[in-house]
């Protein structure tokens, strides 16, 4: 046994530092395989921020359809909620909507950790599930909300980037 | 290092040999137990002052601390669960992927080893630059950018200049690494949590904890939890005369190549491989998931994982638990949740407003005139 422990101890002891993180996939390619309802995610369409949530219905995003959203430094966003987690002053927010026909899960899909509320009657949903994308994607996070049907806003907060890869996803 | 309140009081720790934890008895019900409004040591250069706590608040919940604005201490750090993440490690600021499990901030004060694996991290003031400025995980992402930022950031907002000036007018209000670290340290050792119905129980309370808890408790100490998980902190490296090399122990061998090897990252030495400092257990049922890499997703898992590695060379973890036994460990630890704790406004996130004003510059004088006074050593 002690020379079991010996051997290991040496192999552990000369692993470098580095190799510690966690064993992160082997990907071909990313975004290579989306779900269906996420296919649209390289789509990048263009779109800037409402500076504030009485302008919230002019920053509309069509759901399934991938955006490079616009954000606006954190100052210069009038947000509609208090965010549980806001960035600092030089992260960027943003205010968006998006329209629901039928009651049931929306994911909203980020290429950033972000944090993210969605709004009903103006009040923040608590989310129903949360995590990360699917592997070998370049989404790094899902929040999935069951809503009513209605406008919804959706509000980023603490962004590191000035543009936010952004989808609001139906259940497929 | 200016000495605290009543620890002294608690009963010496002995030790049994290098793995050995400290071996502390668990005094009956009744007997002297750490008083609620307890506060910890402090050293002599960061006296706490309630300007300079608040400050640290602020500096605590403010995303600016990280390069991109994206996260704060918070961020990891989150009072709902007593200051801990429910992920199993965190990633930084930039997704690059996390080491090790949050660890609680409640009673930090008085750990005098700060980190999973690195016994050389002793004061909060010294942990503080790990996340901001560290590499070995990247976590708020200032290594290698310009000297300076993280403090003119802080300069150009409208608050800060005058927080600075109202908690470090000895240093002229400057802002630096030095008092932004000072000021984070100084609202880590307010997160005192010391009022769990465990707590109650021990100050005389008996119906403050369910039977079962009880029995657990017992358990505590027959299934040798309490000599490492040891004083009123529930780990070790929070007891008085503990030295911090000592509060590292191995409750399994890693078995891969390339696997977390702990202490011995820092020593290099083959028999503290595996090993990693005792946490803390206050409201440790609020801080799922558990263990060193967070890979044990429940607090009765985390029970049993401690007796589950045959190879563990210690005798005390041979022992066998059943899950009775378990259940009943388990109502014991979710007595140590304070819920005042976890819900005191004074650790939230603070408004926009900014604080400063003659009242409270003044309490902050008071207070800081009668805690130097309270110090048993003086600063």
């Amino acid at each position: 046994m002690r020379l079991i422990f010996v051997a290991l101890a040496a192999a552990l002891l000369a692993a470098p530092a580095f190799a510690q993180a966690h064993d992160a996939p082997a990907c071909a390619a990313m975004d290579a395989a989306l779900p269906e309802r996420l296919g649209d995610w390289n789509g990048k369409a263009d779109i800037g921020t409402a500076p504030s949530p009485e302008h919230a219905a002019h920053a509309s995003l069509a759901l399934g359809k991938g955006y490079a959203a616009r954000l606006a430094k954190e100052a210069e966003v009038t947000l509609a909620v208090e965010p549980e987690k806001p960035g600092g002053s030089v992260s960027y927010s943003g205010l968006f909507t998006f329209t629901v026909e039928t009651a049931g899960d929306y994911t909203v899909a980020l290429g950033a950790a972000a944090w993210i509320d969605v709004l009903e009657d103006g009040k923040a949903m608590e989310p129903s599930t949360f995590g990360h994308g699917p592997e070998c994607t370049t989404i790094r996070k899902m929040v999935t909300f069951a809503l009513k049907p209605g406008v919804h806003v959706l509000q980023v907060a603490g962004n590191g980037a000035e543009t936010l890869r952004v989808m609001v996803a139906g259940k497929s | 290092m200016a000495r605290g309140l009543g620890l002294a009081a608690l009963g010496a720790a002995t030790f049994v040999g290098v793995v050995a934890c400290a071996s502390v008895a668990a005094a009956p019900v009744g007997e002297p137990w750490i008083a609620a409004d307890a506060m910890p040591p402090f050293p002599a250069n960061n006296p706490p002052t309630p300007i300079k706590i608040e400050l640290g608040r602020r500096l605590f919940y403010d995303g600016d601390l990280s390069w991109d604005g994206t996260m704060s201490c918070a961020t990891c750090h989150e009072q709902k669960r007593g200051f801990t993440d429910p992920n199993k490690t965190r990633e930084g600021f930039d997704g690059q992927p996390g080491e090790r499990n949050i660890q609680t901030l409640a009673n930090v004060g008085w750990f005098k080893s700060l980190t999973w694996g690195g016994p050389q991290v002793d004061t909060l003031e010294h942990q503080a630059l790990i996340p901001i400025e560290g590499l070995v995980p990247v976590e708020m992402g200032f290594a290698g950018r310009p000297e300076g930022t993280l403090a003119q950031r802080l300069k150009d907002q409208a608050c800060y200049p005058e927080l600075f000036a109202a908690a470090f007018p000895e240093r002229g209000g400057k802002i630096d690494m030095d008092t932004i670290t000072l000021a984070l340290s100084a609202f880590q050792r307010s997160l005192v949590s010391l009022d769990a119905p465990y707590d109650r129980y021990r100050r005389g309370d008996a119906g403050a904890i369910s039977d079962e808890a009880k029995r657990g408790e017992a358990l505590f100490a027959d299934k040798q939890c309490v000599s490492c998980h040891a004083g009123p902190h529930f780990t070790d490296a929070a007891l008085p005369g503990v030295r911090a090399k000592e509060t590292f122990h191995r409750l399994a061998w890693p078995t891969e190549e390339g696997a977390d090897t702990g202490l011995a990252r820092i020593t290099q030495k083959e028999e503290d491989i595996g090993k990693f400092r005792t946490p803390g257990l206050r409201n440790v049922a609020l801080s799922a998931p558990y263990m060193h890499d967070g890979e044990v997703a429940t607090l009765s898992d985390a029970v049993r994982h401690h007796y589950a590695d045959p190879l563990a060379g210690d005798e005390r973890l041979k022992l066998s638990v059943s899950d009775g036994e378990v259940a009943d460990l388990v109502a014991f630890l979710e007595a140590l949740t304070d819920r005042g704790f976890v819900s005191n406004p004074k650790f939230a996130r603070p408004g926009p407003q900014c604080p400063v004003d003659a009242d409270a510059m003044q309490a902050a004088e008071a207070e800081n005139a009668r805690r130097q006074h309270n110090s048993a050593e003086g600063p």
